[in-house]
């Protein structure tokens, strides 16, 4: 089939499809009114309402940590610091997701707006495995420096245990998580298919970016 | 009904031909495509208030048309059930549409389409409706010599597939 075949077979279907297609106008309509399915509006909202409430949990997790330190309870702060610090990471990550968002136009050029979209699904996906690792850190906030020096070594053993422990679990889970690991079950037990299909698609999407 | 409206409705009904190509080369099933209709109709209005008249109408309707179904995925039954109005909101009259007026070739050819990587396909579907390299260019945001090269590699393609097409037809 020739170029100009081809063009022909379209436009022939170009106009038959004309007195085929019928637009049923109440259902445009009310699907104007539809505010549910707003996808860019919906991946706003969210990141909006998940900085609302991360700002004053991080306030509440610094000034816990710097209370520690006040009070020489140096694991409480290690432990409340680190989650302090992996939440501001995450909160700037939800900035910048906020400023892509307010990039994509779903009427700007295709290129740019698939790449930021893509970006932010995986972004947004990198930024929850990374949150994984808080994980650790929650079994060092009732660490006491007095009770490691005054119990027997049973008290820091067992401590050392659950945080190594917690601290695998954690890696492993990233791991599990990777955008790499196709056939995870972990992935596939904790995100179903719908979930994962986007994350999917925008790597596809980013892979095939990268040919233009 | 209000201006907004009604200015909508004479929008897609102008352009429902573009809407409908664009999601049947995106969605092989039914289901899925009407469902993509949907979602390019809802952000057509939610984008009407920022039209520019720098672009045609019919570009502008292109880009979300095509960022959309780039971008679809299948939602989850909840979200459907809570987004989807049932009936069809562009539908062909006639059922028999595709046995009717549908040649093997056209078949074919919608097959292949379908089977394009998304990018490809909306360089080739907007090079299908007429559209020159440099105006796929500016769409794409890539260059219009990008634009030519990915073209032809796709006509190649498709030429390949269609004479194996024919030969395992008549062999």
């Amino acid at each position: 089939m020739d170029n100009n075949e081809l063009i022909k077979l379209w436009s022939t279907y170009d106009t038959k499809l004309d007195n085929v297609l019928s637009l049923n106008r109440d259902i445009a309509i009310s699907l104007t009114k539809q505010k549910l399915d707003k996808t860019i509006s919906g991946l706003y909202l969210p990141k909006m309402i998940a900085i609302i409430i991360g700002i004053p949990y991080t306030i509440l997790l610094s000034l816990v940590t710097i209370i520690a330190i006040c009070a020489d309870a140096y694991f409480v702060a290690l432990g409340f610091g680190a989650i302090a610090i992996i939440m501001v990471t995450t909160l700037f990550v939800y900035f910048y997701h906020l400023y892509l968002i307010r990039q994509v136009k779903l009427s700007g050029d295709i290129i740019s707006t698939q790449q930021h979209l893509s970006r932010l699904k995986i972004s947004s996906y990198n930024c929850l495995r990374f949150s994984i690792f808080q994980l650790p850190f929650w079994s060092v906030c009732w660490v006491s420096v007095d009770a490691i020096f005054s119990s027997s070594i049973i008290y820091i053993v067992v401590n050392l245990c659950v945080f190594m422990g917690l601290s695998y679990l954690a890696f492993w889970l990233y791991k599990q998580l990777s955008l790499e690991n196709e056939e995870g079950r972990i992935k596939n037990f904790l995100l179903s298919g719908s979930e994962w299909e986007p994350i999917i698609k925008s790597t596809k999407i980013l892979e095939q970016l990268k040919g233009y | 009904m209000d201006k907004k409206e009604e200015k909508f409705l004479s929008l897609i009904e102008i352009h429902k031909r573009i809407i409908y190509k664009v999601a049947n080369g995106y969605c092989k099933e039914v289901d899925e495509r009407e469902d993509l209709i949907q979602e390019i109709i809802i952000q057509l209005w939610l984008s009407l208030d920022n039209y520019s008249d720098q672009y045609k109408l019919s570009t502008w309707v292109y880009r979300i048309a095509l960022n959309t179904s780039i971008s679809h995925y299948r939602k989850n039954k909840t979200r459907k059930a809570r987004t989807t109005i049932l009936s069809p909101v562009i539908e062909l009259k006639n059922d028999d549409y595709q046995s009717r007026f549908e040649s093997e070739d056209f078949q074919l050819l919608n097959k292949l389409i379908q089977e394009l990587k998304e990018i490809d396909k909306g360089i080739f579907l907007l090079y299908l409706d007429g559209f020159k390299y440099k105006e796929i260019a500016e769409i794409m945001a890539i260059s219009p010599s990008n634009v030519s090269s990915k073209i032809s590699r796709i006509k190649k393609a498709l030429k390949l597939e269609f004479k194996k097409n024919k030969y395992s037809n008549y062999g």
